[in-house]
């Protein structure tokens, strides 16, 4: 299915007109009907400027925007765990939803944006009378150190985990990856593994999309690995049971809607009693 | 108005603010309203602790300030500073650790007291050792303008091995190179002191750190850092983790490891400190707390209703995460806003400041604003703008500080946020292509103080600088790491600037009030 284009003008091809177009009074009646038209459950994968909108439900609620150039149509990301950089390039991979239409944009969720190198640039714009909503916690989060351990119960054999990253980054995102990395260690701790393989992998085939190809830079999946190894180290599992290798070649793991791409942008963590 | 207040700390009169031309309400003449602790209790003779003065540091140690009384607490007892550790030359220039953290100055050092002892001493007091209390070594002695920086500004210079050296020793291959623009001081382009002598140091200035209050600055709430995305590095000889929240730029990770930093660099010793120096040096450390009493205009800072002083922040739990609804950061000074107190107040002077610390206090963690371009927080997945509070980066409840390692790059050092600062040493830091740059500043960062880049040698690090306590901040002014804050309104203004927030002048009092409390 396809979405219906709304404004042919913001598919101009330059980004920052197609982000200033997004910010007009025309455009928020607009929007109202491209939520209509969306199609609930359609993959949305783009890049674009980010805008902020300048709402307040209380800290850390301020809308994220951006459209989508081929369409015209402005998506809402602002339940995005990870967040955009106003005067960054971003690149959007998220699902059609039903949500409700607070922020002036088609709401995506799931969604994850990645913060590109490329400039944008700098949008905020007003609240408009959107209300935002309150910021929101993930459902697994990691607890403080005062909260005592549980190590989890056998049987104890091979188990795979993954830790995903943004696009061209190797950053461990906060809480997102914590809780998978605690998750290995605890997991470890218990198995007494006697093996932790970590492979970084990064998407050097990459995609075309927007009018352009990306793709990760082989040196990426090395320094993703490393990151993932010294977060274990640092936790406790033993350096010598370490052992690092990298693949340029990912094959996606998640084949839940626009997060496949996303899963080929990881480490896999092998635990090995 | 100048002459009206006195040189106090002036607020503006308009409105509800409270008065200060008038002489206080309540002000203690040395020991504190409050005390309740028999016999342990007093100012001691003289503000100066020299080393080797003998003197017993009371339970409860009060000394007036412009803004009040601050109070030092310790909560072992008396300490009979002969001999001890922590008041004892423990190298050859004469100085001990009390020299940089007195406790009058809450247990850190004002700028007024360190030109009060230039004035004493005529420039002889092992303060101003040439080794970093000079602006260079290699300077003059005793001449006024070879210690600008520490007589201006009451900075120390910090020199930093280049390239940066890892725990082990080892040098770390920095992710970018470094050329002098300006070196006032002379350090940075010295062939025996600088960049490229033998020894490649890179000098840096900044102000000490209180060393009071360290069950704060030491406590670890989380295993992870969300600002390196790392959980946190480990105490070598424990295996615990450690809050990395020490210095200014995590060079010490452990109170150990930076007692003996400082009294192999600051002290110049040619060795470590024997380990029962350093448990007496650690022991003194960790049961001393330190806070403003009292307060010109407000009275004692732990009546009706408030909790201010150091006996309550002894009291205080360490390591907890402030919440804006459950529990607000400066909570302690919150019942100042309701009418029980204003009942307490002795007089309509007192009731007004004690209402506009309790608008500070609620303004600190209400007030939203756009915090952006600020490398170590718009940076772990908040996104850049972020709407949030003074309390998204001061979040450990009844300190101030940063929980999670607080580094950041606020904007007092990098270029273009930083005020010009024509006295201090400017880099060029250049990035290579394949490092991660500056997120908001790019490759090439022009910077004052490349801060916890030297000890990482990564670009996103440069300019970031760890959040420290917020606690006695009226003993010892000037503020930020490089002095760039003269008073606490400039530190508010530099804030509202930086951050676009639009205080009005009302709210900058309230501010103002409440840091002075703290």
């Amino acid at each position: 299915m396809r979405l219906k284009p709304v404004r042919k003008t913001a598919s101009l091809g330059m980004l920052w007109l197609a982000a200033l177009t997004c910010v007009s009074g025309v455009s928020t009646a607009a929007n109202a009907a491209d939520a209509a038209s969306a199609d609930l459950g359609q993959v949305k994968r783009f890049v674009s400027c980010p805008v902020y909108r300048d709402t307040d439900a209380g800290r850390k609620s301020g809308c994220w925007l951006a459209t989508e150039h081929e369409t015209g149509q402005r998506f809402d990301l602002s339940l995005s765990q990870n967040k955009p950089y106003i005067g960054r390039q971003l690149l959007v991979e998220g699902v059609v939803s039903a949500g409700k239409d607070v922020c002036g944009g088609v709401v995506l969720e799931p969604v994850r944006v990645s913060v590109l190198a490329d400039s944008c640039p700098e949008l905020i714009i007003p609240a408009e009378g959107h209300v935002s909503r309150p910021s929101g916690l993930p459902a697994e989060l990691v607890q403080p150190l005062s909260v005592p351990r549980k190590l989890p119960p056998p049987p104890y054999e091979r188990r795979d985990f993954h830790v995903i990253f943004d696009f061209g980054d190797d950053f461990l995102s906060y809480q997102q990856s914590d809780v998978v990395l605690e998750r290995i260690w605890l997991y470890a701790t218990a198995a007494k593994a006697a093996s932790v393989q970590i492979t970084g992998y990064a998407d050097t085939a990459g995609f075309a999309l927007s009018g352009r190809h990306l793709a990760e830079p082989a040196g990426l999946a090395r320094q993703r690995a490393e990151n993932v190894a010294e977060a274990l180290r640092r936790l406790g599992v033993p350096a010598t049971n370490l052992r690092l290798s990298t693949d340029l070649k990912p094959r996606a793991v998640l084949d839940t809607p626009a997060m496949d791409l996303v899963s080929k942008r990881r480490v896999t963590v092998i635990v090995t009693p | 108005m100048a002459a009206l207040c006195g040189g106090l700390l002036c607020t503006t009169l308009a409105g509800a603010q409270p008065v200060r031309s008038a002489e206080p309400a309540a002000i203690p003449a040395a020991a504190p309203a409050s005390s309740a602790a028999t016999g342990a209790t007093g100012a001691t003779t003289g503000r100066w602790w020299a080393p080797n003065d003998g003197r017993t540091l009371p339970v409860l140690a009060a000394y007036p300030n412009e803004a009040g009384v601050f109070t030092t607490y310790s909560a072992q007892g008396p300490v009979d500073t002969r001999s001890h550790a922590f008041f004892t030359p423990l190298g050859p220039n004469g100085r001990a650790c009390v020299s940089c953290h007195q406790p009058s100055d809450g247990m850190a050092l004002s700028l007024q007291s360190i030109r009060e002892r230039w004035q004493a001493t005529q420039g002889q007091d092992p303060l101003f050792a040439m080794v970093d209390g000079a602006n260079c070594p290699n300077l003059p002695p005793r001449e006024r303008a070879s210690h600008s920086l520490l007589l201006d500004s009451g900075l120390f210079r910090i020199a930093r091995p280049w390239p940066p050296r890892g725990a082990d020793g080892k040098p770390i291959a920095a992710q970018f190179t470094i050329e002098v623009l300006r070196d006032p001081s002379g350090c940075n382009l010295d062939a025996q002191h600088g960049l490229r002598s033998a020894n490649p140091q890179i000098s840096v200035f900044r102000r000490p750190r209180p060393a009071a209050n360290l069950r704060f600055v030491t406590a670890v709430g989380f295993a992870f850092e969300p600002k390196s995305g790392l959980p946190l590095l480990r105490d070598p000889d424990t295996g615990d983790y450690v809050s990395e929240a020490l210095m200014a730029d995590s060079r010490a990770l452990t109170l150990k490891a930076q007692a003996i930093d400082a009294v192999r660099t600051h002290l110049q010793a040619q060795g470590d400190p024997s380990a029962v120096q350093l448990k007496q040096i650690l022991d003194f450390e960790n049961q001393l707390y330190a806070a403003q009493s009292h307060d010109r205009w407000g009275g004692a800072l732990d009546e009706a209703g408030a909790a201010g002083g150091p006996r309550k922040l002894a009291e205080a739990p360490a390591g907890v995460l402030q919440n804006a609804t459950r529990n607000p950061i400066w909570k302690e000074f919150l019942p100042w806003a309701d009418s029980a107190a204003k009942a307490a107040g002795s007089n309509p002077e007192q009731q007004r400041f004690r209402e506009s610390v309790a608008r500070g206090a609620k303004l600190f963690t209400s007030r939203q604003f756009l915090v952006r371009d600020t490398a170590g927080m718009n940076t772990f997945g908040l996104g850049n703008p972020m709407l949030n509070s003074c309390a998204a980066c001061h979040t450990t409840a009844h300190a101030g500080l940063d929980l999670a390692a607080g580094r950041v790059d606020l904007g007092t050092v990098n270029q273009p946020f930083a005020d010009p600062a024509p006295e201090l040493p400017l880099f060029k830091l250049t990035c290579r292509a394949d490092a991660k740059p500056h997120p908001f500043i790019g490759r090439v960062v022009y910077t004052h103080d490349p801060g916890y880049a030297l000890t990482t040698g990564r670009c996103e690090d440069i300019g970031k600088i760890v959040t420290q306590s917020m606690r006695g901040l009226a003993a010892r002014a000037p503020y930020f790491a490089n002095g760039s804050a003269r008073d606490l309104r400039a530190l508010v203004e530099f804030y509202n600037r930086r951050y676009n927030i639009r205080f009005t002048a009302g709210e900058i009092d309230d501010l103002v009030n409440l840091l002075g409390v703290l």
